[in-house]
């Protein structure tokens, strides 16, 4: 058993071990969030979040500090936290030369127009992430940024919508 | 009573539940069913919509609108006119909510341009075999069905495909139009887009300012002899003074074209370079299947309708009865009388309206049979006479049991 | 052990295999971003430790990246925004993203990116930036893109040098070395290597299917051993890897022994590189099977899934399938309807279901799988045919190589003069009519012109072709060079998997079986394994 040969046995054998572990996976293993599917997320308009990543991004703290990172690098223009004398609901965020603004349908109060407007930008952007204060970040396609403004509209109880609403949230244009 | 408006898809009809008036600071937006959801086509109908790009704020003064409809449109312009029309509609708030009972509904295909003319647009059959399901419904319901499509060769299908489709030109009927006068017109909407007319004396004009297709004229053309070989047929025309510069559109509102080697033709009488109306050059208008293209009315002297019999030499005779009304007018009643099988092309001549307050709606109907046609004929007045509106499809019934073949073409003169 | 502690170290360890699920199931617009070959290539650098290399070149690649991008520093787009991870998509991605880069600090060659620092130079080569690409997504995975940003940070200044590009390298080092002592525990695998050397007497020679079944019986149900030995497959597997791993240890002995590697070592520290050549050798046998599913091969569908999954344990087993026929039988056969245990089991199924299962058995006997097997033969001979006339009608000569895998001896000079013996310039296609390829192909069937047997074994192999109806089957090999080389080497692969299942298939033939031969085996391990499911699951059947 201790024979310098039966050593190197049992590190060779270590190695195929796991390394067969490593590669065990099944249809029914559990897989963890890409990057490469967190770059997309952050990146590309078309992406679908898989549920994992959905579920990564509501309850993992580890994974939105990565979307937080990446975003604060790819991000088109940054609208903080409304002043801290805000009070009641932000119907309107401008800063880094875009103007967010929500009005009511009249068709249905229900529903709600986000306007995203290019106030002095040339550049269009196709995403809006929407950080609440110590929570989850949420993801809102922009479909058709034309003539330097978008139009998106909102059930009321959309999440996206409660968090751009509230003063502390951070919006990131991308 | 209020009409529903539904766009014809290649996915099924569409229709057109509700229109908002938005904030103007909105871009119009066309949604789904009430929900949030916008349509991929919402770019376009803002476009369609706010000046100076867009009609409907020119015509209804407003710049931001929400539509919401029945179910997705996905791309292409052929929503246009349906969209259009529902403004129209809802300019008058007379657009139907959904459920709301109606008499009439629209089903329209059509792209408009700047001047609302209608432009062609594709896959018409598909649409229509799409809205199968529509057509029995509204059928089921006693609903008056108008499908709209643009005008132009090749784009009304063949009258096979019609027939198979029910388009029988009573409770489902098909029109083609070249813009959106004969919808305005027909259904007493505001023009949205007037156009200012020239003020001559009209001596074809009813009290109603209706031109009286069937009245008889003094001066009606000679019936037309083809080869030689058919006997003339009088013409029973509508008469009445042109505007220089509007169109008259031809439409084939198809029930059954052919039958029985018995087809309907026409052709433009267009006026000659040196000798003008008095000796026309005659235009057969070609048929792409079953369609016939519309007829500009600038330089067109009048319009021939043909019966052409492939068959053996039968016994025929035609007639037109006024839509609105039932009103007959007769052919020559000499073709009746000294009844004589014929074979080949036999033609009416339409002097044209020289100017029109008010869409005519016709329909030309051509009969033939094995025995003579006059006892048919003359039970056929007899039973529609005194009645408000006669009954087409009764008549039609009641002619067919005596084993008469009977066709008939719908026909529109607008301005 | 206690069972907590296993039960956090098989937790820990799962992490790490889910993350390398996920790195095999990543895709570019539905397609794999890395191939098998490149996902197993970073399992054998994580399991051997040999990353040190890998990662300082990594780090070169990072600052590469960095230069090509239009926000300077940005390295991200280069690995996540140029598709699927192959060396010609590196090199299309560089060529056309070189204009942005400082030509002192960086120069797009044919076969490497070079880097220019002040205190050195450094070329990576196209060949290993799928690999360096899936080992920045394995360690992004596993240690965060925070983390891995800031220590890639230093990489970013214009100004960083070859020695701030070692130093990122020796920190992401120590950081996936401290990753892996946390995630890759060696005590499970320490564990089942000494209980199997412990069964056998510390004697891995003795090894053989009795012992293997024996161990199994006992070693399933002991409630200690129970966690790694349950499943069969596993178990045959694990003997097969001790076997493996001891073979191994010994030729290293001997070479040492011999000098050729230095011996200056401390037992079970083998130099790391050492050992991942010796896993490579381990895993010759079941390497073709995965090459198969990677580029250029994947372009042709030679074997199907099911008819991979039937092969796995066999080329896993490599050599010692002859020396464990029955084990290697036995794991076929039986291992679907354990699996059916586990999975009902999982789903917390009734005691009637889990006996219902046992006693339906295995959907075949060890007659049926053998047909299994001979027919995968018939088929990879059918394919090899089916390749020939591909490659012929893309007057390849590459054909030769193949018909002597099919009829060795065979006199093919007269075919020899008629295929191409130079590859298709790249910036040249040549698209032969289809009037001339039919008359080319006439002439390869006429014994006149090519001999009696070349033209009888292109008619066998016109005949496979039309036959088989799979991917890469159909399509024009005329003017298609992937295909052309997928037909070539995809020959090969399957000439060696061929190989190994013919030398099983003899050695089934001249296995002594107690009276009674196949069937009364089956009829035996049937009771056999159907008393142990019942024991292991809580079955009474």
């Amino acid at each position: 058993m201790s024979s310098p040969s039966t050593k190197d046995a049992e590190t060779i054998f270590q190695a195929l071990d796991q390394l067969d572990h490593l590669l065990s996976a099944t249809d029914e293993t559990p897989q963890k969030v890409g990057f490469n599917e967190l770059f997309s997320y952050a990146h590309n308009p078309k992406h679908v979040p898989s549920p994992a990543l959905n579920n990564a991004l509501m309850n993992d703290l580890s994974v939105r500090r990565d979307l937080k990172r990446l975003l604060s690098k790819q991000a088109l223009a940054h609208l903080p936290r409304a002043a801290a004398a805000s009070t009641g609901d932000i119907v309107e965020r401008e800063a880094d030369g875009f103007r967010l603004t929500l009005k009511v349908s009249k068709a249905d109060e229900t529903q709600i127009y986000l306007l995203i407007e290019a106030i002095d930008r040339s550049e269009s952007p196709s995403l809006v992430f929407v950080q609440e204060e110590d929570g989850p970040i949420y993801r809102l396609v922009i479909d058709d940024f034309y003539d330097g403004e978008a139009q998106i509209l909102l059930q009321s109880d959309n999440e996206v919508l409660k968090a751009l609403r509230k003063a502390k949230s951070e919006v990131i244009l991308r | 009573m209020n009409v529903r408006i539904f766009i014809a898809t290649t996915e099924g009809p569409v229709e057109v539940q509700r229109i908002t008036k938005e904030d103007p600071d909105v871009r119009s937006v066309i949604c789904l069913d009430g929900t949030a959801k916008a349509l991929p086509i919402a770019r376009a109908y803002d476009a369609f919509v706010k000046e100076p790009t867009g009609v409907v704020e020119r015509s209804y003064k407003h710049p931001s609108f929400r539509m919401d409809v029945s179910a997705p449109i996905t791309d292409g312009e052929s929503w246009q006119l349906g969209a259009f029309c529902a403004h129209a509609f809802f300019a008058e708030d007379r657009l139907a909510a959904p459920g709301e009972k109606v008499d009439n509904a629209l089903w329209l295909t059509g792209e408009l341009d700047r001047d609302l003319n209608v432009r062609p647009v594709d896959h018409i059959k598909e649409k229509l075999i799409a809205s199968q399901d529509l057509f029995a419904q509204m059928r089921a319901e006693d609903i008056r069905l108008f499908c709209f499509i643009p005008g132009g060769a090749g784009l009304v299908p063949e009258d096979e495909f019609l027939e198979e489709m029910t388009i029988d030109g009573d409770l489902l009927r098909l029109e083609s139009i070249v813009d959106i006068q004969r919808i305005i017109r027909r259904f007493d909407l505001k023009d949205p887009y007037p156009v200012v007319e020239e003020d001559e004396d009209d001596d074809d004009l009813d009290e109603d300012g209706v031109i009286d297709l069937y009245k008889q004229r003094e001066k009606d053309a000679e019936p037309i002899k083809d080869n030689g070989l058919f006997k003339s047929l009088a013409v029973g025309a509508c008469i009445v003074a042109m505007v220089v510069g509007l169109y008259l559109q031809f439409e084939d509102n198809i029930m059954a074209l052919r039958a029985n080697g018995l087809k309907i033709g026409i052709s433009e009488l267009r006026a000659n370079a040196d000798e003008g109306c008095e000796k026309p050059d005659k235009i057969p208008l070609v048929r792409d299947g079953a369609a016939f293209p519309s007829s500009k009315l600038d330089g067109l002297c009048a319009l021939e309708i043909t019966l052409n019999n492939m068959a053996t030499p039968t016994y025929m005779w035609a007639f037109a009865q006024r839509i609105e009304d039932g009103h007959f007018l007769l052919a020559d009643r000499e073709s009746l009388l000294e009844p004589k099988r014929q074979k080949g092309l036999i033609g009416w001549r339409i002097t044209l309206p020289k100017r029109l307050s008010k869409s005519i709606d016709y329909r030309l109907v051509a009969l033939a049979s094995d025995k003579p046609l006059a006892d048919a004929v003359n039970r056929m007045l007899r039973s529609s006479f005194g009645e408000d509106t006669p009954d087409w499809q009764k008549i039609k019934a009641r002619l067919e049991e005596e084993d008469i073949t009977v066709l008939s073409a719908l026909h529109s003169l607008e301005k | 052990m206690g069972s907590e502690e296993l039960l956090l170290e098989a937790g820990k360890s799962s992490e790490l295999t889910a993350i390398f699920h996920t790195l095999a199931e990543t895709d570019v617009e539905g397609e794999a971003k890395f191939s098998p070959m490149v996902c197993r290539e970073i399992g054998k650098l994580i399991v051997c430790r040999t990353y040190a290399t890998p990662l300082l070149e990594l780090c070169h690649l990072v600052v590469a990246a960095g230069e090509l991008s239009l926000q300077k520093g940005r390295y991200e787009f280069f690995f996540w925004d140029s598709g699927v991870a192959k060396s010609s998509s590196f090199f299309a991605y560089c060529q056309q993203l070189e204009f942005y880069a400082n030509p002192h600090r960086l120069k797009v060659n044919s076969q490497t990116i070079d880097l220019t620092y002040k205190d050195g130079e450094f070329a990576i080569q196209y060949s290993r930036m799928p690999v360096l690409s899936a080992l920045l997504e394995f360690m992004l995975s596993a240690l965060g893109y925070c983390d891995m940003d800031d220590a890639l940070k230093p990489l970013s200044k214009h100004d960083a040098t070859k020695q701030d590009v070692s130093e990122a390298a020796n920190s992401l080092s120590r950081k996936l070395y401290g990753y892996l002592k946390e995630h890759l525990p060696t005590a499970q695998s320490q564990r089942k290597f000494r209980k199997i050397l412990s069964y056998c007497d510390n004697d891995a020679d003795v090894i053989d299917d009795a012992l293997i079944l024996n161990f199994w019986q006992t070693a399933s149900i002991d409630d200690e051993k129970g966690v790694d030995f349950k499943t069969f497959d596993s178990v045959v597997l694990t003997f097969i890897r001790v076997i493996q791993a001891v073979k191994s240890a010994r030729d290293l002995s001997a070479l040492r022994h011999a000098g050729s590697i230095g011996g200056d070592h401390e037992a079970g520290e083998i130099n790391p590189d050492l050992l991942s050549e010796t896993l490579e050798s381990v895993e010759e046998t079941i390497t073709p099977l995965v090459q198969l599913n990677q580029s250029p091969f994947d372009q042709v569908k030679f074997l199907n899934k099911q008819e991979q999954t039937n092969l796995t344990m066999l080329l896993n087993a490599g050599e010692l399938a002859l020396r464990l026929p029955l084990s290697v039988l036995r794991s076929d056969v039986f291992s679907p309807p354990q699996a059916r245990l586990t999975q009902a089991l999982r789903r917390k199924a009734k005691n009637s279901e889990l006996n219902e299962i046992i006693k339906e058995g295995p959907k075949e006997t060890y007659q049926e799988r053998q047909i299994i097997y001979q027919k995968l033969c018939r088929h990879i001979e059918h394919s090899l045919y089916a390749s020939l006339h591909a490659l012929a009608t893309a007057r390849s000569k590459e054909a030769i190589s193949i018909i002597l895998k099919l009829a060795p001896g065979i006199d093919f000079s007269g075919l020899h003069n008629m295929l191409n013996s130079e590859k298709r310039p790249t910036n040249v296609i040549s698209l032969p009519s289809k009037s001339i390829t039919d008359h080319f192909m006439d002439l390869l069937h006429d014994p006149d012109q090519v001999g009696e047997d070349v033209a009888k074994v292109m008619s066998q192999a016109e005949t496979a072709y039309k036959g088989l109806a799979r991917k890469g089957f159909k399509e024009d090999v005329r003017s298609n060079d992937d295909l052309v080389e997928a037909f070539s080497k995809g020959a090969d692969l399957l000439g060696l998997i061929s190989q190994d299942i013919d030398a099983y298939l003899e050695r089934l033939d001249n296995l002594p079986l107690a009276g009674g031969g196949w069937h009364a085996q089956y009829s035996y391990d049937r009771s056999v394994f159907d008393a142990q499911f019942s024991k292991i699951y809580g079955g009474n059947a």
